[in-house]
């Protein structure tokens, strides 16, 4: 069993002589800017700046919370975190415009193979009999008359719900939509305290933390959720239909709590919440209920972003002009000069379109 | 007195086996042939590199404080996800074919896929 003969390559052959020099310059480098920052930091006992002096001061009797960071960043700069906040929604907007689809989705991924699963589960006899199978079939014989004409191969399936039904000796790529248990149980166990962490971060507002990073956190979650248990695990939850109106509900409550202290106490994100006892979960006025929006818009919004972005790589019909472009692509190049071969992507651009 | 010194060499114990497991992780990384002998070096740092530090500063604050409390939130969240992680990083790197080192002797799965019963196709059931 040892033997070479169908061993694959061994990925480093040699020791390169480069290696040594780049590792040395990139951790002497980190080292430098290590030492500089901490040479950098202030001494014990040297003065805090006026801004924090400010912050230390108003923290408790403006606003009633302990957490002097909390009071800048939601409070006497709540303008600063207002524009960051609005900046994530602009980007989580754009991201969406451009990766947007051609046909409207309910789910961000695989919704093309749930419906199929679902499809067969309903109907198995569809794909055989039915006129859409023929035509499908036929379109893509005439695609690419060189591959197999085996049928069963060509016949799409849906993917198993995880991996421990598709074994290790298999080659890629792996289909299955959930990962093996062992990932899938590991991710479970793991998301109830790292979501109880994340709320805590927002709703212990008098402590470190707040809405940003538990947003942030949260969208980890359901991230690490996704990427263990498939996208039938959390499509209930993450889908446009959802996630889009909260981004929106988040906004307009961030909206709401600026403008009710403009109208109220006559600047933008003042404190119009009468002040509970310190050291509470409601302690600090708006700058809960500021930490709370921002908490609902970080997360949708992170989230949004992530999965417009994953989604932009399931086309929908992906054999209709990806695979029209290659063949012909291919075909023409192969005869003629270059001239030729740039009319198929104009074809192809304008059969997109349409 | 004597207590308190015993919890600071408990401190400094702890923590230099922490630097040092991670130190010999770091050296493995670099000098491991290919990625399974490489994740294996990986998960080591955090079992038993990064869990002694954390215990370390369990035992400095004490286990119900500020920083001992989320240290072992930390030491726990590691303990579950690290493991998970590595196995799912190997299982990629097999399924898409990244090679093994040259020396390597055994290679389960496709001594599994080649021995059965037929000779294309995977064992299903049995042998699980």
């Amino acid at each position: 069993m040892t033997d070479a003969a169908d061993a694959p390559v061994e990925p480093v052959a040699s020791a390169d002589r480069h290696r040594p020099l780049i590792g040395v310059v990139i951790v002497g480098a980190f080292a430098a800017v290590l030492a500089i920052g901490l040479c950098a930091l202030p001494r014990e006992r040297a003065e805090l700046p006026a801004i924090a002096r400010e912050a230390m001061t108003i923290a408790l009797p403006q606003w009633g919370t302990t957490e002097p960071v909390n009071e800048i960043v939601y409070g006497s700069r709540g303008f600063d975190t207002f524009g960051e906040t609005f900046l994530l929604l602009a980007a989580v907007v754009s991201v969406m415009t451009l990766g947007r689809q051609r046909e409207t989705r309910n789910e961000y991924v695989g919704e093309a193979s749930a419906g199929l699963a679902e499809q067969q589960r309903d109907d198995p006899h569809s794909r055989t009999d039915s006129e859409e199978g023929e035509a499908r079939q036929a379109e893509e014989r005439e695609q690419d008359d060189s591959s197999t004409t085996d049928q069963e191969s060509r016949e799409p399936e849906a993917a198993p719900d995880d991996a421990d039904d598709d074994p290790l000796g298999q080659p890629a790529p792996e289909r299955a939509a959930g990962m093996t248990v062992i990932v899938r149980v590991a991710a479970r166990t793991a998301a109830v305290p790292l979501s109880v962490a994340a709320i805590y971060l927002a709703a212990w507002g008098y402590s470190p933390g707040g809405g940003f990073p538990a947003g942030a956190a949260l969208a980890g979650v359901i991230l690490l959720l996704y990427t263990a248990l498939g996208h039938r695990a959390v499509g209930k939850v993450v889908r446009p239909t959802v996630l889009e109106p909260l981004e929106l509900f988040g906004a307009a409550a961030i909206i709401a709590v600026g403008v009710i202290g403009l109208l109220r106490r006559g600047s933008l994100f003042a404190n119009w919440v009468r002040l509970a006892e310190p050291e509470t979960i409601r302690s600090g006025g708006t700058l809960q209920l500021f930490s709370a929006g921002e908490l609902i818009e970080v997360g949708t919004g992170l989230t949004i972003a992530i999965f417009a972005l994953l989604g932009t790589e399931h086309d929908w019909t992906p054999d209709e002009s990806g695979g029209d472009q290659s063949s012909d692509g291919s075909d023409r190049s192969d005869g003629s000069d270059g001239s030729d071969a740039s009319q198929p992507s104009g074809g192809h651009r304008q059969g997109g379109g349409s | 007195m004597s207590g308190h010194a015993a919890e600071l060499a408990a401190v400094i114990v702890l923590a230099g086996l922490g630097v040092a497991v991670s130190f010999t992780g770091a050296l493995g990384i670099l000098r491991m042939p290919d990625v399974y002998t490489r994740i294996q070096c990986s998960s080591k740092i955090i079992t038993m590199g990064a869990l002694p530090l954390l215990i370390a500063l369990v035992v400095a604050q004490g286990p119900m404080t500020t920083y001992g409390s989320r240290a072992l939130i930390v030491a726990g969240l590691l303990v579950i996800v690290n493991p998970a992680a590595s196995h799912a990083l190997a299982r990629a790197a097999y399924k898409t074919g990244v090679p093994m080192w040259r020396g390597a002797v055994a290679d389960e799965p496709r001594q599994r896929r080649n021995t059965p019963t037929e000779e294309g196709k995977p064992e299903s059931q049995e042998e699980r």
